[in-house]
């Protein structure tokens, strides 16, 4: 067993942040110690450039696989922690090398105290020198077989080889909270990811139209959940009954404008819960020109409707590059279950692309929608999903 | 809650649930071993299948039991045509079957280049008979159709199927029979293989059983210990087949009050919906199953109204999958000839013994009042 083995962690975008750093990276070091709770031979090791895990080998791959889907990670690296003291150093520079399987390798070397001494350069030639006298290895520096970084920082020396991409952005929570208008479908999900890979913590809402969509939806839901919970371990989803407000709709207004309508009816809904919960955007899946609803004059049209922030992070995706995003955070298996959402049952023959919001208040004012909402917010159901129940029945 | 679903599933009834508990407690042992406990088992064990055939009439045949009647469909189809290839390579299943003989049937033409043909349907649901004598030819096999139809409830008659086999000496009749045991009479010996299930008549789920003629052979299609006659391997599930016993023995005994109070709720409900011929269109006829209605909405999507009646606790099914992601026609009602907004939009109810009369006239006074309330949603 190696006891000076780490595991290194790479802030991402944190380095620009200036003097929010210290809670960026205390938010960090928080949701990384909760997502490993269950490994009880972990150490950690808070510092200003990085976080150190101490770890053994045994559970070396179970937590870089946690640590890779933890916002606000640039990347993980394998260390071995060394005295500030060349011996040393070249003597864990190769634990690093296999004699037997690599043929060439590459040193760098950083000098973060350049109150040590020798300078890098020479670091580097002394090392060098040794592997070239007591192995096979030649030099490569533009293809090695082991790429070798040494780094010396004020309070030890670090050697590594092997570095693990993480899931990049800012630490969940750093950036307060939205409020992602969930459907079931592919889209969504993949924007509530987006958003909490910039650190944005995630409430869900979603609008339920029993029966013209089916209870089953909710399962569907929950099941969504539980994947995001990957990044998020607890999300609050927000059931509300939208079925009168459906019915007054379709009762009062022009099957073409349907959409438009219903659309703006739930983007009162998500403002006034969205003031209750205390978040600060509203978030969806809408991605320019995917559907009737979503080409910019609609958006502009159901926009209107509210002031707070809305944040579209598919807005200019394509829908196979959503798909890709939705394969990767595994979202996709779950939403392309068969289910009918509060978009597709109604889905009139010929629905307006271009709706102006001058056509479609009057049709609004028909009908007292306010009460409606009022009732649909009042009877809202909040339910918190967590992986805690997993394993009951 | 009004469960109007039995044709899916029924309702295990407690004394079953209750000897099922009872036989695993006490008879745990592994009947193929060998010390006394297990042979007290095996004992037990075959004591169930002589009572089925017994109860069933049935003489000259044996039974296997399986993991259900999808299990059994797919044994019937694959181990009887891989095991009989040298006597012909033709089969004939009709185009109402259950999905489980239809993607065997699809799996032998597939992979073993079996060749299928499939029977069609009149407009009253019976099997077209000249179509039949097409089909059939000297490298027929088998011949696989059900007793009852599961979606529609048609009751077949085999009469003509018979004579017409008659000419034909080496072809075996299977039947899928899961869903008339013990709603319709009928005589077993027509078939020479036959499906049934326990949980379509209050058993348990995850129990079925093929029956054949004693001089069929069967090629497995699970293989292990060699146990069922080396057909069926896996260990022997004593407490199932007791229960499957006494499901079936309850199912017969009573085969005739059951029947009188089905019929009567029958009639309730089709002698409503053929009234109001501008909201529903029947795809059940009046004589068939009694124990199951299909009839189709004219001016509302049948998923939606499915949703709705199951929000005011009536439970019922579109038959397919409540769902327009996937095709969610009805093949059974297509095949009758009917246009598409008919059978997309079934509805299939099905009773069984703890339904009652005031069941029937709820379940009518809630569904007129649905069809008002819902919005034209096509």
């Amino acid at each position: 067993m190696q006891d000076n083995l780490y595991l290194m962690v790479h802030f991402g975008e944190l380095n620009t942040k200036g003097k929010n750093k210290k809670d960026f990276i205390h938010q960090l070091a928080k949701n990384i110690k909760n997502s490993l709770k269950d490994f009880n031979n972990l150490y950690y090791d808070v510092l200003h450039d990085h976080i150190y895990i101490k770890i053994d080998e045994t559970c070396i791959n179970e937590v870089i696989d946690i640590l890779k889907d933890i916002s606000g990670i640039k990347k993980i690296s394998i260390v071995y922690k060394c005295q500030k003291e060349i011996n040393d150093i070249i003597n864990n520079v190769f634990k690093l090398i296999d004699d037997e399987k690599d043929k060439t390798f590459k040193l760098n070397c950083k000098r973060a105290d350049k109150t040590f001494l020798p300078h890098s350069d020479e670091i580097i030639h002394q090392i060098a020198t040794k592997i070239l006298k007591n192995t096979k290895l030649k030099v490569d520096v533009h293809n090695p077989d082991k790429n070798i970084h040494i780094e010396i920082r004020y309070e030890a020396a670090y050697v590594y080889c092997k570095s693990i991409l993480g899931a990049g952005g800012y630490p969940l929570g750093v950036s307060g909270k939205a409020l992602v208008m969930l459907s079931g479908g592919i889209d969504s999900p993949v924007a509530a990811y987006m958003m909490m890979k910039r650190g944005v913590k995630i409430e869900c809402i979603h609008f339920a139209s029993p029966p013209y969509t089916q209870i089953g939806v909710i399962y569907k839901l929950y099941d969504l959940l539980h994947v995001l919970n990957r990044y998020q371990e607890k999300i609050n989803l927000l059931i509300v009954p939208f079925t009168k407000i459906q019915d007054a709709i379709y009762s009062n207004c022009p099957e073409s404008y349907a959409i438009t309508i219903m659309r703006r009816m739930m983007y009162r809904i998500s403002e006034a819960i969205l003031k209750q919960r205390k978040c600060l955007a509203i978030v969806n899946g809408e991605s320019i020109g995917q559907v009737a609803s979503q080409t910019l004059v609609s958006m502009d049209t159901i926009n209107k409707v509210i002031s707070s922030v809305v944040i579209r992070p598919l807005a200019c995706f394509d829908k196979v590059d959503i798909i890709d995003i939705s394969k990767k955070i595994k979202t996709y298996d779950v939403s392309i279950r068969p289910y009918e959402d509060c978009c597709t049952i109604f889905t009139p023959k010929n629905p307006k692309t271009s709706p102006k919001e001058e056509d479609v208040v009057p049709f609004e004012k028909r009908f007292d929608y306010q009460s409606l909402i009022d009732e649909a917010i009042k009877n809202t159901k909040i339910e918190t999903i967590s992986l805690d129940n997993e394993n009951e029945f | 809650m009004i469960y109007f679903d039995n044709a899916a599933s029924t309702k295990p009834d407690r004394d079953i649930i209750d000897k099922y508990c009872e036989i695993n407690n006490k008879y745990f042992a592994n009947p193929s071993s060998l010390n006394s406990f297990s042979k007290e088992c095996e004992y037990l064990f075959n004591k169930a299948k002589n009572q089925i055939l017994n109860n069933l009439h049935l003489k000259n045949y044996n039974i296997i039991f399986t993991s259900g009647a999808s299990e059994s469909n797919s044994l019937a189809l694959i181990g009887y045509v891989l095991r009989n290839l040298n006597k012909g390579d033709h089969i004939i299943v009709s185009e109402v079957e259950h999905a489980s003989i239809l993607s065997a049937a699809k799996f032998l033409s597939e992979t073993y280049n079996v060749k299928v043909s499939y029977l069609k349907v009149k407009s009253d649901g019976q099997f077209d008979i000249e179509h039949f004598k097409q089909l059939i030819n000297e490298q027929t096999i088998l011949v696989s159709l059900m007793q009852v139809n599961n979606e529609i409830g048609t009751i077949y008659n085999f009469y003509d199927i018979k004579s017409i086999l008659k000419k034909y000496p080496k072809v075996i009749l299977h039947s899928d029979a899961c869903q008339g045991l013990g709603k319709v009479d009928c005589d077993y010996n027509i078939f020479d293989m036959m499906t049934f299930s326990a949980h379509k008549i209050h058993g348990l789920k995850g129990c079925g059983c093929l029956i054949f003629k004693n001089n069929i052979k069967l090629n497995p299609i699970i293989f292990g210990g060699n146990q069922q006659l080396e057909i069926r391997s896996g260990t022997l599930d004593i407490a199932n087949a007791i229960c499957f016993a006494m499901a079936i023995r309850k199912a017969l005994n009573d085969f005739k009050i059951n029947y009188s109070i089905i019929k009567n709720i029958h009639e309730e409900i089709y002698s409503y919906l053929k009234q109001n011929p501008i909201l529903y269109e029947l795809n059940s006829q009046f004589d068939d199953c009694p124990y199951i209605i299909n009839f189709s909405l004219k001016t509302k999507k049948a998923s939606v109204v499915c949703e709705a009646l199951s929000m005011k606790g009536i439970m019922l099914t579109t038959v397919s999958a409540c769902s327009s992601h996937v095709d969610s026609s009805s093949y059974v009602v297509k095949a009758l000839n009917k246009n598409k907004d008919i059978y997309n939009n079934t509805l299939r109810i099905s009773f069984d013994k703890n339904n009652t009369i005031e069941d029937a006239k709820e379940f009518i006074n809630i569904l007129d009042e649905t069809i008002k309330e819902l919005k034209d949603a096509r």
